[in-house]
């Protein structure tokens, strides 16, 4: 039954699936012979921003948000490719190099969340701080291999394309899984949640929230190592630029997808998904439509104020903190 | 309820205007591959008449070839879009144009993949980045990929079996000389030389150098070796011999970031800049700034456009010598992907992709640029260029059956100003 | 003088499957105050905010002056001359009092774009003086001023020559004595200037006394309306109360029991306590006992709550419970200690979520099996607290800012009984409550007591103190000036003379 009660309440979370739907329909309709290839393609970069956006979900749904992931990402997979190089492309170097970042990225996870309850700054701020100093470090990084570009010597990818889909798919089943069993079903998802939608109350609830923003961001920063790796498998290579652009990714895909900016109970881990490949596909379905690939930015640019126009919920309640 | 309303209105403008973008893009991609349609039964009609005389020459497919560029637009850019979509017509081949990034592998492979997924049947690619992960989904969407002013040598050095034996990967044409194919020093030696023959009253004796990285571009360092071999051995017999500023890793290597001032402070003696890297982005402005575009000349490559003011005799004379890559080289690729597409191989076809050098269209004179600009990268007409849309289609295996290897490699290979109609 | 200043006529409101009012017809004309009273949720609110822009009706029609009126926002309002002071404060904050007072009206000040902001401040400081408030200084900081302030800088703010209709919703609360006092004076004068004043409140001394007309509503319904000789009736308080609830309640809903004996057991103990102007102070809460504190609004009392949860830290002194020290909220929760916060829809509700997610907050730990948070035991254990609590809502899923302001308080009261608090400690439970809740209230306290919990009861009512607490604290000035044990002869002229 679709009331005006019952679209008001939803209308966001409408809004989100139907523009999922009218993008996948334009995807069937435009990509015609070229269907099978362009679901890979749309897998492959959607694996890397579906993971990164569920770890996302966390932080955004305390109203946070987050400006580093993107050279986070570029720095990570560098540092898988001098680990592993340095250890003879073995698969041990591959295992050992991501625990590293994995363990570097939770720590950032908690300098994100910590600082800005100490230092009493706005999460942002402390995200910007470690955009600066990650972009630092890849340029550090790349100028001391002497190229813009290094691969890494051992086979991460499954030469298979099949099997690397599978590979992925099951990648963004699993991580959806976890993100959505401890966002709905533990204290992390309630207090996160319970944190963006009155920080006070749920402090004077007993929640620790310092504690619990630096377990959110560690969660993120987890996914941001699995996402780095997913990302690092389709090119092998990183360099100077790599991941520039995501935080911005990211942030669009989750506003896509329904997720408030001001984060609360309104938070879902299904705004990340639907959210990533609406845009991933959107990009898709603009290629193909014949959109000149240099408008596209543009048309994204038209779509994404769309957006934001139908989910403004209140002017002050938008922005993140 | 108002509110709701406002707001399913805000996603309907959204979605329409979506919608009607998209349209007009592929309404008109439309409108371009019909025009094809129509035109090219004319031009082959013609063009292939003389061409139907010698053997069975075959009609080329329709076919999509994306080119994707190191920026969207800039002097060599705008030429090369302008020359390929005169050939649009003739050659039956709808360009689609994307950027790619210069350090982000991932972000062009995406950009590919989307290419891929607009449905070309070629690309043509400026970059030598995440090559390997590139060359595996042409393989995986059958198509095929070719380089043009860039010598892949990253590729080359590193990943030879995975991109240049590939079946996918044609070829590229460097920009300027591939590292083993260097002539750029004795070019630029030659240009100063004459220089100096020309101003015999002021000549240029004490001059410094200027280079890109060499992970970038390892023809450049290479160039600056053989021109310092080259003052060298001039300085056994000249009467007025000529200094070289050694290169200096800190000032002289441009990262692809404007030169810096205290170049000047370290070559305070330089007299003229030997430029191996693009000059007119990358040390001219810098020149500018410090104040010494009057009293040191340039000589380097990259010609960018508006540098005319100051050529030669004209204005501050700051540049002596400029040289660019002949835009008709991207007919190197270009042929022998259409060949691939239309399935036909040049009979001296070798087994393994080349790179091959590409011609440099130097600069040296008043008289020089004044033919300079008659040519296709000032007027963007077709007629001005040194091969005509048809000169290229006769370059194909499938519309010219007595074409070769070499005899693509040889039109394309020594093109000089003097080419230049 | 009857003149019609504004006629409701027929005016639905539905929020979902709730009807918040049903075919309302009421006329508010000039020269009057007119009061509104009924329960929480019974509708008050939802008529003003409707004329006054801030929502629209279902249906129904309105006019003002004789026009149909349905204006688009309280902007609109307000320049037609329907102005309102709202129960929450709505001041803006980092900005100053003159700039609260004329903001979005700086074009009245501003030649080519520029704002005379000179201008701005006299204007303002002198509107201050005219409401003898001149200790509110136009050019500081909103932000160093008291809820109370910042509720008279709102009034200030709404009334100016212009203002025809004037709804006062709920404001007195906020206010003490003095404030009180002027809000009156002001609405008098604007009655006696011919417009019309709608007034709303949950003190039915205060409507008595100062309401010319009265209306009373229940569930969305008109029941009756009153003029000044039915109000002067002797029984008019038993009858209005009647027509609120629809039942006998009767006068005593407090405690009718003087047994003021408690348990031995220490239940919370401050020693030494001193933060800012509060020095030195002690307390020892026994088991089963309610302590009552009571005074002005800044008399420390608030604090004394505030410290005594580990909200703020002490700079000397400790809070102790079961001989453990209490150094923050976290550990005062764990020990057993529950807080009602006296800015309940700032600090103890997210008003933006569920009822289950606002009670089962503090007890997620309960809930959680290895990190696992069963939803059926969050809806079991929300559904409890609604039920005990009667709380009006379709089901837990139920967001709590679509509840009126007593269904809240016990949203907010429901949390530490799920969780079990032995210790609560209350900080104005009963604010912006209506009868019908508060008897609900005290019942509870009652109960709770009798369970053996410990009650901090800080309350600005003295009739609640009284009628609740073992022993009242009365504070003056962050210091205890007198404590009363329970009696049935104490009256509030006895306190007063300790709280000013």
């Amino acid at each position: 039954m679709f009331s005006t009660g019952f679209l008001k309440k939803h209308v966001y979370d409408l809004a989100a699936y139907a523009g999922l739907i009218a993008t996948f329909i334009l995807f069937l309709v435009f990509s015609g012979d070229k269907l099978t290839y362009n679901m890979t393609t749309v897998i492959q970069a959607g694996a890397v921003y579906a993971v990164i956006a569920l770890g996302a979900v966390f932080v955004y749904s305390m109203g946070y948000m987050d400006v580093s992931v993107g050279q986070q990402v570029g720095v990570y997979a560098i540092l898988i490719i001098l680990i592993t190089n340095r250890m003879g492309g073995t698969l041990a170097g591959v295992i050992i190099s991501f625990l590293v970042i994995l363990a570097i990225a939770m720590v950032c996870g908690a300098f994100n969340g910590a600082v800005a309850v100490w230092l009493k700054l706005p999460s942002i701020v402390t995200s910007l701080f470690l955009m600066f100093f990650f972009t630092g470090a890849q340029l550090l990084l790349m100028e001391s291999t002497g190229t813009n570009s290094i691969s890494i010597q051992a086979t991460i990818k499954p030469a298979d394309r099949n099997t690397y889909n599978l590979v992925l798919v099951a990648a963004i089943v699993i991580v959806t899984l976890a993100v959505t069993y401890f966002f709905r079903f533990s204290k992390l998802g309630k207090y996160t949640k319970g944190i963006g939608a009155n920080e006070i109350a749920t402090a004077q609830s007993g929640i620790n929230t310092l504690k619990w923003k630096v377990v959110a961001y560690m969660a993120f920063g987890i996914c941001v190592a699995i996402g780095t790796f997913i990302m690092l498998m389709r090119t092998g290579s990183a360099g100077k630029g790599t991941g520039s652009g995501y935080a911005m990714d990211i942030m669009i895909c989750l506003i896509l997808g329904g997720m408030p900016l001001s984060g609360g109970m309104k938070s879902k881990v299904s705004s990340a998904l639907i959210g990533t490949f609406t845009y991933v596909l959107l990009s898709n379905d603009l290629a193909t439509m014949g959109v000149s690939l240099n408008m596209i930015n543009f048309v994204k640019a038209v779509i994404f104020i769309g957006i934001i126009f139908v989910t403004c919920r209140k002017k002050d309640n938008v922005l993140p903190r | 309820m108002k509110k709701v309303i406002k707001k399913f209105a805000a996603i309907l403008l959204a979605g329409v205007m979506t919608v009607s973008m998209a349209a007009c893009g592929s309404s008109e991609s439309n409108k371009g591959t019909g025009g094809t349609g129509t035109q090219t039964e004319n031009t082959t009609g013609t063009g292939t008449s003389d061409a139907a005389e010698n053997t069975k020459s075959v009609e080329g497919k329709d076919c999509t070839i994306g080119v994707a560029f190191y920026q969207d637009t800039g002097l060599a850019v705008d030429a090369t879009k302008a020359y390929l979509e005169s050939m649009s017509d003739t050659l039956k081949v709808t360009f689609k144009y994307t950027v790619l990034t210069q350090t982000d592998e991932a972000a062009n492979l995406t950009k590919i993949q989307e290419l891929i997924s607009s449905g070309v049947d070629g690309i043509i690619c400026t970059m030598d980045l995440g090559m390997t992960s590139i060359i595996q989904e042409c393989e995986a969407a059958n198509v095929y990929i070719g380089g043009y002013l860039c010598d892949y040598n990253t590729s080359y050095t590193s990943a030879f079996d995975q991109v240049f034996k590939s079946k996918y990967f044609v070829g590229t044409a460097s920009d300027g000389q591939n590292p083993d194919d260097v002539t750029i020093g004795t070019t630029m030696f030659n240009s100063l030389v004459e220089y100096n023959k020309r101003n015999t009253e002021a000549p240029i004796t004490h001059v410094s150098m200027a280079v890109f990285p060499v992970w970038a571009f390892p023809s450049q360092q290479a160039g600056a070796d053989q021109f310092v071999a080259a003052v060298e051995e001039y300085n056994k017999t000249a009467e007025t011999p000529i200094t070289v500023d050694p290169l200096d890793e800190e000032t002289d290597v441009l990262a692809f970031s404007p030169m810096n001032t205290t170049y000047f402070s370290k070559h305070a003696d330089t007299q003229a800049i030997i430029s191996f890297a693009a000059g007119s982005a990358f040390v001219y402005p810098t020149m500018v700034q410090a104040g010494v575009d009057k009293d040191i000349k340039l000589f380097t490559t990259g010609f960018d456009g508006g540098e005319e003011a100051n050529f030669g005799t004209a204005g501050t004379g700051t540049y002596q010598q400029n040289m660019v890559t002949a835009v008709e080289s991207i007919n190197y690729p270009l042929v022998l992907l259409l060949n691939k597409i239309n399935g036909v191989t040049f009979s001296d076809q070798p087994e393994v992709a080349e790179r091959i050098s590409s011609s440099q269209i130097v600069i040296n004179s008043d008289e020089d640029l004044a033919k300079f600009q008659k040519s296709v990268y000032y007027t963007k007409a077709a007629t001005d260029a040194i091969y005509s849309p048809e000169d290229v289609l006769n370059m194909t295996a499938y519309a010219n059956p007595s074409a070769t290897y070499a005899n693509l490699r040889d039109m394309l290979a020594a093109l000089t100003i003097d080419d230049i109609k | 003088m009857e003149q019609l200043m504004i006629e409701v006529k027929n005016m639905c409101k539905n929020f979902g499957p709730t009807k918040a009012l049903h075919n309302v017809d009421v006329k508010f004309y000039r020269g009057q105050i007119r009061g509104l009273v009924g329960e929480n949720g019974s509708g008050k609110s939802t008529i003003t905010s409707i004329i006054a822009g801030m929502q629209k009706a279902t249906s129904g029609e309105i006019f003002y002056k004789g026009e149909p009126w349905n204006p688009g926002s309280m902007v609109e309002a307000q320049k037609a001359g329907i102005s309102m002071v709202l129960q929450e404060a709505n001041t803006i904050s980092n900005c100053t009092i003159a700039e609260n007072i004329f903001a979005g009206r700086f074009d009245e000040f501003s030649k080519f774009g520029f704002v005379n902001m000179k201008k701005v401040n006299e204007e303002a400081q002198r509107i201050l003086d005219s409401f003898n408030i001149s200790h509110i200084k136009a050019l500081d900081n909103i932000n160093q001023y008291g809820f109370e302030e910042r509720k008279l800088v709102e009034i200030v703010r709404c009334v100016s020559e212009d203002t025809d209709v004037f709804v006062v919703d709920e404001t007195t609360t906020a206010l003490s004595l003095e404030g009180r006092q002027l809000l009156y004076k002001l609405i008098h004068r604007l009655k006696d200037q011919g417009k019309s004043v709608i007034f709303i409140s949950h003190d039915m001394d205060e409507i008595l006394e100062q309401c010319t007309h009265l209306t009373v509503l229940r569930d969305g319904e008109i029941i009756g309306h009153l003029d000044r000789n039915e109000m002067d009736m002797p029984n008019a308080e038993q009858v209005i109360r009647y027509m609120m609830v629809g039942r006998e309640i009767g006068d005593s809903y407090y405690r009718e029991d003087y047994d003021s004996s408690h348990s031995e057991k220490v239940a919370l103990e401050l020693k030494n306590v001193s933060l800012g102007a509060i020095k030195d102070f002690s307390l020892t809460l026994h088991e089963g006992e309610i302590i009552g504190f009571g005074g002005l609004s800044g008399c420390g009392m608030h604090e004394i709550g505030r410290i005594a949860f580990g909200l703020e830290k002490p700079e000397q002194g400790t809070v102790e419970r079961n001989g453990q020290k209490i150094t923050g909220c976290h550990e005062a929760i764990r020990s057993g200690i529950g807080y009602i916060s006296k800015n309940r829809d700032m600090e103890a509700l997210i008003l933006e979520g569920s009822i289950q997610d606002n009670i089962t907050l503090p007890s997620k730990t309960e809930l959680s099996k290895a990190t696992f948070i069963s939803p059926l035991k969050e809806k079991k254990m929300a559904d409890k607290e609604i039920e005990a609590f009667r709380i009006k809502c379709g089901d837990g899923k139920q967001w709590v800012n679509t509840l009126s302001g007593g269904n809240k308080q016990k949203v907010s009261f429901a949390k530490w009984t799920a969780k079990g608090s032995d210790v609560i400690i209350m900080d104005c439970p009963t604010r912006g409550v209506d009868i019908g809740v508060k008897q609900f209230m005290y019942e509870l306290i009652n109960e709770m007591k009798k369970q053996g919990k410990a009650i901090i009861l800080i309350s600005e009512e003295m009739s609640e103190l009284i009628g609740m607490a073992d022993k009242i604290i009365v504070m003056k000035d962050f210091l205890i000036t007198k404590e009363f044990m329970r009696n049935k002869d104490l009256s509030e002229t006895d306190m007063i003379e300790y709280m000013i």
